[in-house]
């Protein structure tokens, strides 16, 4: 038996003492590896990415949701310090009835193990293919122009290999993660602006490109953005593409739908389940099971297997995200988002891949029959407000339409504000197209995990400054 | 709370490591930062305890160094001088014991012997050693579980001498590190710290209204939370909110205050690190005014100072090893010196300051009621944002307001909504200090900065 094995077989049995003990009981085995490249043309490096190890028992005791977690995998050590902790534990008896349950098979027929299909997987491309990729996709960006002061390239990739053991189940995946950035800084010798072009997801290494044509338009938008202009305050008419459309699904009806906050009293959204809260065309989800997109996985850190979850139907807020906890604490639906940062932060109810579906329009229709507006491009940030349902997003320019026509004049930076439902009750056209951006997510100003947003191009109203 | 002794790793140490990296054929040099955390974390919902956690977390970053001729020479056909390679690792019990160590650490060489970059030595220890700096409170030290839950305890009081406001949700964590640090070049050094994380969010409430009102606060020792004090601020806080108005688009003064400070000023601690001035991407020159003309207001003196008691940044040494230091950056509004540790500054040819640690900003002369008269036109003062988070590179920014008030004739009005936009370094050109200071424990300087020309877009 090898090490591994002489680990998931202790665990087994702990999960299994520990579900005899108490309402629930349950162990993630988490870990993260990977290579990151930076290089700049003076700098190159290459380390772990984001590396973690650890591992998480968790058990409820009617009243409370307790967790163990340490670095320490040695087999023996653990089973000492899990027994130990949970010898001062105590069953609440009169404590709140707990979702699902169940006792564990470690060894049973319920163990499925779960991959990714890709063409090549990045663990097997030898470092100095990766290497090589980024100093070629570097020069490349440096050779393009004289007013380029920096042209820099980052590439990731990561497997998240994770266990769970519990609630009868015993579930194994490995979810790579690959993400390629290339970053383009210019200057006129009296300021300096940058752009970027990105790609990144849950898929193999053969996505890790970037065109020459790609980087010729970053590197354009990087020198038309030394002469953009500051925006005039005030409500536009505005088109967003696939990024921006995505961070508004993300910090309006994402977060505002985390269910762990209605049993806080910090969501807005709790008071309008049923409710029409967006233009009767939209439709929203969080799916985690969307093939290659960043926030992919094929279970939850609390082994709940993924699937899509309508939040907005015909514009009316149908169904919240969940934890096992809020799900368990506050009345609601069980959703597959629980999800933490690494073992050692506790779950939340979280986004995955959070999207609008598309809708009918041509995004060059949307253009064409803007009399004046502001075209939206290349989300920066987002931030969420679910209990005052104030929206702030960040766009990295935008650009005039007058008349149907983009004019080339920019606006840099463009933060967009407003009230969630009088933005999403303004949505007067959907995009016929769809796109996924990879991005990472925080409660708040922590808890990272990756997710993408997206959706189609759409048209609405909104306040810019 | 299980004590250190109950659960201490045996076989990951420096000593183990430092002789295996020894013993590793092109480690031609090594850093071992063996990082141990113990933590107490609690959740909870309104009175109800959702959570209780207590996490171990011990792991040792390894770095190695490797030379090598570099893989296209140096580009002028000559012969190839030496590059440096190298790269990070993270190593926890599990690598020792199961005998992976000789194979993940010969993994590294191979990875730092492909990475080619301009030489560099590591830190030595410093003649004089490393100063006593204040940053362990013995009452978490002792047991951050129970120092926990005595802060519970005292801001369940505390909040429950407000009417019409409640606890919402609150999570707490008392950590305490140690760290202990060795290098190829005879460094050794050991530290020991402890930290407490108070996130808190109370609603208040007036008929059907609610508002909420978030805290956010890190801390090195349990006192410097000051709990009922901050419930006092925060409560008033959360009240103001249910009466906020949006504001009305506004070009003019505006003060900012407390919280958004250290994200305000996080572009000009990029521009001035050794990073930026090596990437070509700072705007700053060794002896010139970095708002580059003459400011109508007041001159801007910045350090970085790893010496503060209790500072959140605050530690004998950087992760280089590099002594705590007070570095002054931009002394009377002059650039003086870029912050660097030992890679950069080689590069630069400067002396290496270590990290940047508490940023700390001289405070002004000016009284608060000076900042906010409103003799000349209306006065904006922001207490809190969704998310200052401005562009490093051009210093731009704009960011939703969560609450402010407005100062003019009438008096002072809470705000909401909106937007706040603006340029770090312009916005810098024409701005006044407070006399009177604040701390979030990595920012120490005046409680209040008022910007003469700033744009509010709202109605």
């Amino acid at each position: 038996m090898n090490s591994t094995d002489r680990l998931e077989t202790v665990v087994g049995e702990l999960v299994d003492e520990l579900d005899h003990r108490f309402p629930y009981a349950a162990a993630l085995i988490s870990g993260a590896s990977g290579i990151e490249i930076n290089d700049n043309g003076d700098e190159q490096q290459a380390s772990e990415s984001n590396p973690s190890k650890g591992i998480v028992f968790t058990v409820y005791d009617g009243a409370s949701f307790n967790e163990y977690a340490t670095s320490d995998l040695t087999p023996n050590t653990l089973a000492r310090g899990v027994q130990a902790w949970a010898d001062e534990l105590s069953v609440h008896a009169n404590g709140r009835p707990i979702i699902g349950g169940g006792i564990a098979s470690p060894t049973g027929p319920n163990r499925r193990t779960f991959t990714v299909p890709m063409a090549i997987d990045p663990a097997t491309v030898p470092l100095r293919d990766k290497l090589a990729l980024a100093r070629d996709l570097q020069q490349r960006a440096k050779a393009l122009d004289s007013r380029i002061v920096q042209a820099q390239v980052n590439y990731s990739d990561t497997t998240q290999d994770t266990v769970y053991i519990g609630r009868g189940r015993y579930l194994e995946q490995h979810v790579p993660r690959v993400r390629l950035l290339a970053l383009i800084v210019v200057s006129d010798g009296s300021q300096m602006r940058y752009h970027f072009a990105v790609r990144g997801g849950a898929f193999g290494y053969e996505k890790a490109s970037i065109s020459d044509d790609e980087l010729r338009e970053t590197a354009d938008i990087a020198l038309r953005l030394l002469e953009a202009q500051k925006i005039e305050p005030g409500e536009y008419d505005i088109i967003t593409d696939p990024g921006i459309s995505g961070v508004l699904a993300h910090e309006s009806f994402g977060h505002g739908v985390e269910l762990d906050l209605f049993p806080k009293g910090r969501a807005l959204s709790q008071k309008y389940l049923g409710k029409q809260v967006a233009a009767p065309e939209v439709q929203m989800y969080d799916d985690p099971s969307v093939p290659g997109g960043h926030g992919f996985y094929f279970f939850d850190d609390e082994g709940e297997l993924a699937r899509p979850t309508q939040i907005l139907r015909d514009g009316v807020f149908v169904r919240p995200i969940s934890d096992f906890a809020s799900a368990t604490l506050a009345p609601g639906i069980h959703t597959p988002n629980g999800r933490r940062q690494d073992f050692t932060r506790k779950v939340y109810a979280r986004m995955t891949n959070t999207f609008f579906s598309s809708g009918p329009v041509a995004p060059a229709d949307m253009i064409a029959n803007l009399e004046r507006g502001v075209y939206l491009r290349s989300a920066e940030s987002g931030m969420e407000d679910p209990m005052g349902w104030g929206i702030q997003i960040t766009a990295h320019y935008g650009e005039e339409i007058v008349n149907g026509e983009r004019t080339g004049r920019l606006f840099a930076p463009v933060g967009i504000t407003g009230y969630v439902p009088d933005v999403l009750r303004s949505i007067s056209a959907i995009g016929s197209d769809f796109e996924l951006w990879a991005g990472t997510c925080g409660k708040g100003h922590k808890e990272m995990v990756p997710v993408s947003t997206g959706g189609p191009h759409l048209r609405m109203k909104a306040r810019l400054g | 709370m299980q004590t250190q002794d109950e659960t201490r790793s045996a076989a990951l140490t420096t000593e183990t490591l430092a002789g295996a990296l020894a013993n590793t054929p092109g480690a031609d040099d090594w850093q071992v930062e063996l990082l141990r955390d113990e933590e107490a974390q609690l959740y909870l919902i309104g009175e109800h305890v959702e959570s209780r956690r207590v996490v171990t977390n011990e792991r040792a970053r390894v770095t190695l160094y490797n030379d090598h001729a570099p893989a296209g020479g140096d580009g002028t056909g000559a012969a190839p001088t030496t590059a440096r390679g190298f790269t990070t690792q993270t190593l926890l019990e599990s690598d020792v014991t199961d005998g992976r160590l000789a194979t993940r650490l010969n993994d590294a060489v191979t990875i730092a012997s492909l990475t080619d970059n301009p030489p560099f030595t590591l830190a030595t220890a410093p003649a004089g050693g490393y100063p006593d700096v204040v940053t362990s409170d013995p009452l978490l030290a002792s047991d951050p579980g129970a120092a926990l839950d005595d802060a519970l305890a005292r801001l369940r009081a505390a909040i429950s001498n407000w009417g019409n406001v409640r606890l919402s949700s609150a999570e707490l964590y008392a950590t305490r590190s140690s760290r202990e640090l060795r290098n190829s070049r005879g460094l050794a050094a050991t530290d020991r710290g402890t930290q407490v994380f108070l996130d808190f969010v109370l609603i208040a409430h007036e008929g059907e209204r609610e508002a909420e009102f978030h805290a956010e606060l890190t801390r090195r020792r349990i006192s410097d939370l000051m709990i009922e004090g901050t419930v006092d601020s925060y409560a008033t806080y959360a009240r103001h909110m249910l009466v906020a108005q949006p504001p009305t688009t506004h070009q003019g003064p505006v003060i900012l205050t407390g919280d958004a400070l250290l994200s305000f000023f996080s572009p000009v601690v990029f521009q001035t690190s050794g990073q930026a001035a090596f990437m070509k991407v700072s705007r700053f020159n060794s002896g010139d005014l970095v708002t580059g003309d003459e400011p109508s207001g007041d001159r801007l003196t910045l350090l970085s100072d790893a010496t503060r008691p209790w500072g959140t940044k605050t530690a004998p040494f950087d992760r280089e090893g590099l002594p705590a230091r007070q570095v002054t950056l931009i002394r009377d509004g002059v650039f003086v010196q870029p912050w660097a540790g030992t890679r950069y500054a080689t590069y630069l040819g400067i002396h290496p300051t270590g990290d940047f640690a508490n940023l700390t900003v001289q405070p002004g002369q000016w009284p608060m009621d000076v900042l906010r008269s409103a003799a000349a036109g209306p006065v904006y003062e922001i207490v809190a944002f969704s998310w200052m988070n401005p562009d490093p590179i051009s210093g731009d920014f704009t960011v939703e307001i969560k609450l402010g008030y407005r100062h003019d004739a009438t008096g002072t009005h809470p705000i909401k909504g909106g937007s706040l936009s603006g340029n770090v370094f312009t916005a810098l050109a024409a701005a006044r200090f407070s006399a009177q200071t604040y701390s979030d424990g990595a920012y120490f300087g005046p409680a209040a900065i008022r910007f003469d020309n700033l744009t509010i877009s709202g109605e």
